[in-house]
């Protein structure tokens, strides 16, 4: 099992005048997995390159298992798999080759390598498919490949840059699938997306960010029920009849941010934590409460909450 | 079994599993089939199109199996030569092309591992080309005539260079893409064995099995007298010899990894990026040789760590010990070679000197003391050579310091100048301790025979040698003055092409020219055409024309061309220039350029700094750029 932690603290990286990375700091407890969610251009790919050694940080620093990416870096790379968003493969092998060819780079001893390339072939769903060339492979074959290959030598930290790209409805259902089973082998997972239903399926703490910056990091289920800030989201069904009263009458309470009407209802946003206060102003004035429910948010509405669309 | 474990490391390395693949296709082994009978069976159509120059050169008496075997030592040398840098230039750019090569550096596979296996892959194409050839084989047992012991012995001479090429290929493939791998290797290759069998008194480019090759046909054919001829286990062995050293050369290279030290990563997303590539094709956006951090990394912390403190400095020193020694080596076997026939010669004095001519072979007393001469130039010329190559690629482009001990960090650039000088000045020591001493032990040689002049013996038809050596003399302790001021001229300007090229890397020429060493490799020819040769031109062509305003014109552009010192110091233009202080306006130009040069390499450096690495690190700490500038000082010091 294993117990690796994920310390990020501080850290940055910029690229001449560009800020890709700004001050970021997180961390992800060992066999969870933490979906890193952005916009295109919001530093997620820098920030997965500087957790898998191979750029180099302007400031800050990453322990992974305890050990820095800085000053231990050959170290870091035994613990980690990394699944980059390109698929670069050498030229003219067959999928067993081709793992074959990595399993002999990530110095796999030779005499467990074959049963090492079953395992994966059948966790990723390979094992039934022929052996065909690489190159004639469909992205969703491809993908299952790469993940395969960076299953390999068993690493304990996975960083998956963008995993679902490109793959149609099926195959991203079949990579969850996957992540969850890796998972429950108590491996440690990042993954970076900018398809939020996929990461909400797997995620167990979420991380947005959006120019470089980290704008939300949390437990995923404290932030769909608590959104983005302090408060609560919460439906009120009344009569149609006095709608429009109750709207303005629940905007006039101090501490209520949003108050809308949506699908014959309320929707609003509060900073009462039990949403009381809302439900005696309600009684007050006699107006009839039909439904009065606690909103949970996806991921989604999380998203476009925190962010603001800014690229860097 | 720790062999075994090695050998099982090498069988289970990804290059070898990859080639294993690839080598024994049927496809592969189709297409070797093809070329390699093609290329003997076309060298065997050629023989048999022309059999007059054949028996002229080859001799009538010789039977048909003897001109087999060397066709087929020919033919497998050809293929090695050609195929394996085809197979093998690809090892670092296609996975970086093809977008794997972050993996290869996250595997934590050593650089020397990696590569092994490429390079033990290279055993399987010799067995291919061996086995392919065992038809000719055969017919050449039937023909008869060859001398089986030699072409056996010559058929591992031919497994070595296939190593040894191997090991130089992978090697190169770090600084160059493969195009200019292929290039450089297949050329060098043509040359070196050219080099290999031409008539020269230091004979240092037994780096190909050549001389091996076509020693029994040579000897026989030319008819060259035996005793002016080394052995054939001579030859061997110094093949054997030059071979196994280039092939551990080239493989220490590979375990160093690029010297390519002081970098600060300017890249993401797969390739070095600069402002302004977005403009550009993706093929100019390629850069050739790893520069990336990642890419770098693979072969700093991918290896073991036992240096990693010194790895640094340890990088910076490679250079200089590798000029440093080779310059040791080259001056070391002209004085050994001079030794040994020095004694060579006083014993033949004794005897009356009979035998001069004859047991000196190509190195009679006419061209004795210049061969020496021309040793010791090459040797030091080819040192300053490389040394200017090495330290003129820009490795201070990003202004980091290279810690010196614990408090002290100095620029590459100071460093790259205190090599420079440093190389500058030990092989120019080294080289007029030689000419000294050669020119020492030739006086007291000569100095017998003029008293024996009898003995002594015209050797030389109406010119008798001891006037002969005199002369010899003469120029000899007059060359020895000439060494110092020989040596500055040199110097200054190869100090001036390094100059030139690093403010070209710096200016961003490099972008263009897609590497530094290219462009480096550029400003050279740019630097010799227009301040070597051209002026020099100008004088050759209007030293006879009637243009009496030009001729003025043209002496005095003489005077910047270093030729023209040469020339001017080994009395070659004295008519023009006089002698005493005709260098006089070549230092003074000279100087003036170097100056110039120093300031566009000051003032393009401090823009740099500015520019490129205070200004983000000042925006980011608030502090004024001179204070953000101390704190990184610091910071790299620590």
């Amino acid at each position: 099992m294993a117990v690796t932690t994920i310390k990020i603290s501080n850290l940055t990286r910029r690229f001449d005048q560009l800020v890709a990375v700004d001050d970021v700091s997180l961390q992800v407890a060992a066999g969870t997995t933490l979906g890193l969610i952005g916009p295109n251009g919001a530093g997620k790919t820098s920030l997965l390159r500087m957790l898998a050694t191979l750029s180099m940080p302007d400031a800050g620093d990453v322990l992974i298992g305890g050990r820095s990416v800085l000053r231990d870096p050959r170290q870091v790379r035994r613990m980690l798999g990394f699944m980059p968003a390109e698929f670069g493969y050498p030229r003219g092998l067959t999928i067993h080759e081709y793992l074959e060819y990595f399993g002999s780079l990530y110095q796999v001893p030779t005499a467990d390598l074959p049963q090492r390339i079953r395992d994966v072939k059948e966790l990723t769903d390979l094992a039934a498919r022929p052996d065909v060339a690489v190159r004639g492979l469909s992205t969703g074959n491809r993908q299952r490949l790469l993940l395969a290959r960076t299953l390999l030598h068993d690493p304990d930290v996975l960083l998956l840059d963008e995993p679902a790209s490109g793959l149609d409805p099926r195959a991203r259902n079949e990579l969850r699938a996957i992540i969850r089973t890796l998972a429950t082998l108590g491996k440690t997972i990042i993954v970076s997306s900018h398809i939020l239903p996929d990461l909400e399926d797997v995620s167990d703490s979420i991380a947005i960010m959006e120019a470089g910056k980290l704008v939300v990091h949390g437990d995923l289920q404290q932030l769909r029920q608590s959104g983005v800030e302090a408060g609560i989201s919460v439906r009120i069904r009344v009569d149609s009849a006095v709608l429009q009263q109750a709207a303005d009458l629940l905007r006039a309470i101090p501490g209520v941010h949003e108050c809308r009407i949506h699908d014959q209802g309320l929707l609003v946003r509060s900073e009462d934590d039990g949403g009381n206060s809302l439900l005696e102003a309600l009684i007050r004035e006699r107006i009839q409460v039909q439904e009065f429910s606690r909103e949970a948010l996806n991921l989604e509405q999380i998203f476009m909450r925190s962010t603001a669309g800014r690229v860097t | 079994m720790k062999l075994l474990q090695q050998f099982q490391m090498l069988k289970s390395s990804p290059g070898y599993l990859r080639d294993r693949r690839f080598l024994l296709s049927a496809g592969a082994l189709g297409l070797a089939a093809i070329i390699l009978n093609g290329a003997l069976l076309a060298m065997l159509l050629g023989l048999l199109g022309m059999p007059s120059e054949v028996e002229y050169f080859l001799g009538g008496a010789r039977q048909l199996g003897e001109i087999f075997s060397l066709l087929i030592l020919t033919g497998i040398f050809l293929v090695i030569s050609v195929v394996t840098p085809l197979r093998l230039t690809d090892i670092f750019l296609g996975p970086r092309l093809a977008g794997y090569f972050d993996q290869v550096v996250l595997s934590g596979i050593s650089p020397l591992r990696f590569v092994a296996g490429r390079l033990w892959s290279q055993n399987l194409v010799y067995l291919v080309v061996i086995s392919l050839l065992i038809p000719w084989i055969v017919m050449t047992v039937f023909l008869g005539g060859t001398a089986w012991p030699i072409f056996l012995v010559n058929l591992l001479l031919l497994y070595v260079y296939s190593l040894m090429l191997a090991a130089v290929t992978l090697w190169l493939s770090l600084y160059f893409n493969e195009l200019l791998t292929l290039l450089v290797v297949i050329s060098g290759v043509g040359v070196l064995s050219l080099l290999a069998i031409a008539p020269i008194p230091y004979q240092v480019f037994v780096v190909t099995p050549v001389p091996a090759i076509v020693y029994q046909t040579a000897t026989e054919s030319l008819a060259m007298e035996a005793e002016s001829l080394r052995s054939f286990a001579s030859v061997y062995w110094s093949c054997l010899g030059g071979m196994g050293l280039v092939t551990v050369g080239a493989i220490a290279g590979i375990w160093l990894g690029p010297l390519t030290v002081v970098h600060r990563e300017t890249s993401t997303f797969g390739e070095v990026v600069y402002p302004g590539d977005s403009t550009k094709k993706r093929w100019l956006r390629i850069r050739l040789h790893a520069r990336r951090l990642g890419e770098l990394t693979f072969f700093y912390q991918n290896r073991c760590a036992v240096r990693a403190p010194w790895e640094l400095l340890f990088r910076w020193g490679v250079p200089l010990a590798v000029i440093l020694c080779g310059s040791v080596i080259g001056l070391s076997g002209i004085l050994a070679d001079y030794l040994v026939t020095e004694t060579r010669l006083q014993r033949m004095y004794a005897d009356g000197g009979r035998h001069f001519a004859a047991n000196l072979g190509y190195r009679d007393a006419g061209g004795f003391l210049l061969d020496y001469l021309i040793g010791i130039q090459i040797t030091v010329g080819l040192s300053t050579l490389v040394a200017a190559v090495a330290f003129s690629r820009s490795r201070a482009a990003a202004g980091v310091r290279v810690p010196i001990g614990r408090r002290r960090a100095l620029p590459p650039l100071v460093l790259d100048s205190f090599c420079f000088l440093l190389i500058l000045c030990s092989i120019g020591a080294g080289s007029f301790g030689l000419v000294d001493r050669i020119s020492a032990g030739w006086l007291q040689i000569s100095g017998r025979a003029t008293v024996m002049p009898a003995e002594a013996g015209p050797m030389q038809g109406l010119n008798p040698e001891p006037v002969s050596s005199l002369q010899r003399v003469g120029y000899f302790t007059r060359y020895q003055g000439l060494e110092f001021r020989d040596m500055a001229v040199r110097a200054l300007a190869l100090h001036l092409m390094s100059a030139f090229a690093l403010w070209a890397c710096l200016q961003g020429a490099g972008y263009f020219f897609w590497s530094r060493s290219l462009t480096a490799m550029m400003v050279v020819p740019a630097y010799a055409f227009l301040v070597w040769l051209l002026p020099l031109f100008l004088v050759m062509v209007f030293r006879d024309a009637y243009f009496p305003l030009l001729e003025r014109f043209s002496w005095f552009a003489g005077l910047i061309s270093p030729l023209t010192g040469f020339l001017i110091l080994h009395r070659e233009l004295v008519s023009e220039y006089g002698t005493g202080n005709a260098m006089l306006p070549f230092w003074f130009f000279h100087t003036g350029i170097c100056l110039l040069a120093l300031f566009l390499l000051r003032h393009r450096l401090r823009w740099l700094q500015v520019n490129s690495i205070l200004k983000p690190v000042s925006e980011a700490t608030g502090l004024p750029p001179l204070e953000a500038a101390a704190t990184m000082a610091q910071e790299q010091v620590k």
